[in-house]
């Protein structure tokens, strides 16, 4: 349609890092989609004889401790991964952007009250106040999303309050107000839709460290709990036997370092090609 | 919507005893806040189909007045009043169906268009003003200002990066006539355009007064841009007016130094 746009799309395929994360992200979401179906074997079927074998043409990556099939709980582990990832991101999304559009909005004694919460909640250390946070509720999946979900508010907050106020003292926001339109209005047509650029950036980034805490969360034990499949679980099953077999600790680190990765990837990629200069560069 | 009748010297604006004064962030903890008088004491008034030039140098306060008049500034003192209707005292409801009957073009055509919208969107934001319009209505508003600016139809569906400065202006201005005002206020409308495309803008200015019989507030650094557009004038410095009269008096005979100095710092060819 438009040139821009075009030289744009031809742009995002000559970039590297965005290409690889991509490819790999899409790979991921792929993983998790075909073992919502199908995988090699029955992630929780025990076969104790089997038990902590090395690769095989049958068990591509092994078996575990109870002789389940490696590649299989991996495989499901995406979905975990992901769920988390997106459950949290919306939720620091839809809380956090809220905030910080109106705080951008309404100025004053609400914008104050809104960032020093947010300092406050950003000046915990995450992981630390999660642990405190499930503790209170009690472990499980759900517990640890909201709880990953509540700290990237503050992040999602900070951001768009930062981005939205650069839109607001722009000339169109002047030419909007001389149109009658009101802060609300103003915020919905012109400046989210401004910033939104800068918002999904953020959410590549805060889903890869979304993920990453739900493995450290599910590594103590407070996360995810059996029998779900999760990459930070089988990291910590995997302690007990690291010297008897090391590749069970290094399949679920791989998988987390490589999630992590690709998104961050991804991420760098979606900044340079949405920041307007970057067309004109290359 | 107006009690009063129509008549041929209608005060479109009118402006009394506009103070606008800012409060500059203190340096220091200890330090007292200074102010900054932007707007110090202004009265102007323009009638209907008139252009009243602003003149002054950058910082005078040139374009605080023109936000003051728009209502995009809280006053610090004074009036402004629309048709009659002072709007800092009109209600929100009230104030939002007065503002068709006034409207703006800014300086920087890059800056007060928002790049994410299609050209018909800027141009049709106004026509919220205007209770009860039908889609059609709406759609051929659009398309007959398109039109007057020397735009076609079919760049309603394109972007403004897809246009030039000048260009991106008559977006601008179409967007301002929309509602067929009763005053535009133009800041500085062609002083970021190149002086070829300058011409054309101001004669768009000129030619769509002839047609559809709106004031001007003109602000100008540019006294040619001013003497090409304007009846009356008024010399701002420092926040204040210096000097107000016809246009013809004040460039051929000027009262006060400064504006006689500002004239006399126009370039001019010696043959």
């Amino acid at each position: 349609m438009s040139t821009v746009r075009r030289s744009k799309i031809r742009s995002a395929f000559s970039h590297r890092s965005f290409l690889v994360g991509a490819v790999l992200v899409v790979a991921m979401f792929g993983i998790a989609g075909i073992s919502l179906y199908w995988t090699p074997f029955d992630p929780t079927k025990l076969n104790i004889p089997e038990r902590l074998a090395g690769p095989s043409s049958l068990h591509w990556l092994g078996t575990d401790q109870f002789g389940r099939d490696i590649l299989s709980i991996l495989m499901v582990g995406t979905q975990n991964s992901i769920l988390v990832g997106v459950v949290a991101v919306a939720i620091g999304i839809l809380f956090g952007v809220s905030l910080g559009l109106t705080a951008a909005a309404v100025k004053g004694w609400t914008e104050e009250l809104i960032m020093r919460a947010s300092d406050l909640l950003f000046a915990f250390p995450a992981i630390l106040l999660a642990i405190l946070l499930i503790a209170a509720t009690g472990p499980g999946a759900i517990n640890a999303t909201i709880a990953i979900g509540i700290f990237s508010i503050p992040v999602f907050a900070r951001l768009t309050r930062g981005a939205a106020k650069v839109i607001w003292v722009r000339e169109f926001i002047l030419a909007a107000r001389a149109a009658g339109k009101g802060r609300f209005r103003i915020t919905v047509g012109h400046i989210l839709p401004n910033i939104l650029s800068v918002i999904v950036v953020q959410a590549t980034v805060q889903f890869a460290l979304a993920i990453l805490a739900e493995a450290a969360l599910s590594y103590l034990g407070i996360g995810s709990q059996p029998p779900t499949p999760s990459w930070g679980r089988m990291l910590s099953d995997a302690q007990s036997y690291i010297l008897l077999n090391p590749w069970l600790a290094v399949y679920p680190g791989a998988a987390i370092a490589l999630a992590v990765l690709s998104l961050n990837l991804l991420g760098d990629g979606l900044r340079d090609i949405i920041d307007p200069r970057f067309v004109r560069e290359r | 919507m107006t009690t009063e009748p129509k008549m041929e010297t209608e005060t479109v604006l009118s402006v009394s005893g506009l103070e606008k004064h800012y409060l500059l962030p203190r340096k220091n903890l200890f330090e007292r806040r200074h102010i900054v008088r932007a707007v110090s004491g202004v009265d102007l008034s323009i009638a209907r189909g008139e252009s009243f030039g602003v003149v002054g140098e950058s910082g005078s306060g040139k374009s605080t007045l023109a936000r003051s008049v728009m209502g995009l500034e809280n006053l610090t003192a004074g009036r402004v009043q629309i048709r009659g209707q002072e709007i800092q005292t009109l209600s929100k409801h009230s104030l939002r169906n007065l503002r068709r009957e006034f409207q703006i073009v800014f300086q920087d055509p890059f800056g007060s268009l928002d790049p994410r919208k299609r050209v018909a969107d800027i141009v049709s934001e106004p026509l919220g003003l205007i209770e009860g319009l039908s889609r059609r209505d709406r759609r051929y508003r659009i398309d007959q200002f398109l039109n007057a600016v020397g735009l076609v139809p079919d760049d309603g569906r394109r972007y403004p990066h897809e246009f030039s400065g000048g260009q991106r202006q008559r977006i601008a201005i179409a967007r301002a006539l929309i509602t067929v005002p009763a005053l535009i206020v133009a800041d500085e409308p062609v002083s970021a355009l190149d002086v070829s495309v300058q011409a054309q803008i101001l004669n768009l200015f000129r030619d769509l007064q002839d047609e559809f019989g709106m004031a001007y507030l003109f602000i100008s650094h540019d006294l040619a841009v001013i003497r090409f557009m304007c009846n009356r004038v008024a010399v701002m410095k420092a926040g204040k007016f210096i000097e107000v009269g016809d246009v013809a008096k004040v460039f051929s005979n000027p009262e006060h130094d400064y504006t006689r100095a500002l004239l006399d710092a126009i370039p001019r060819i010696e043959m």
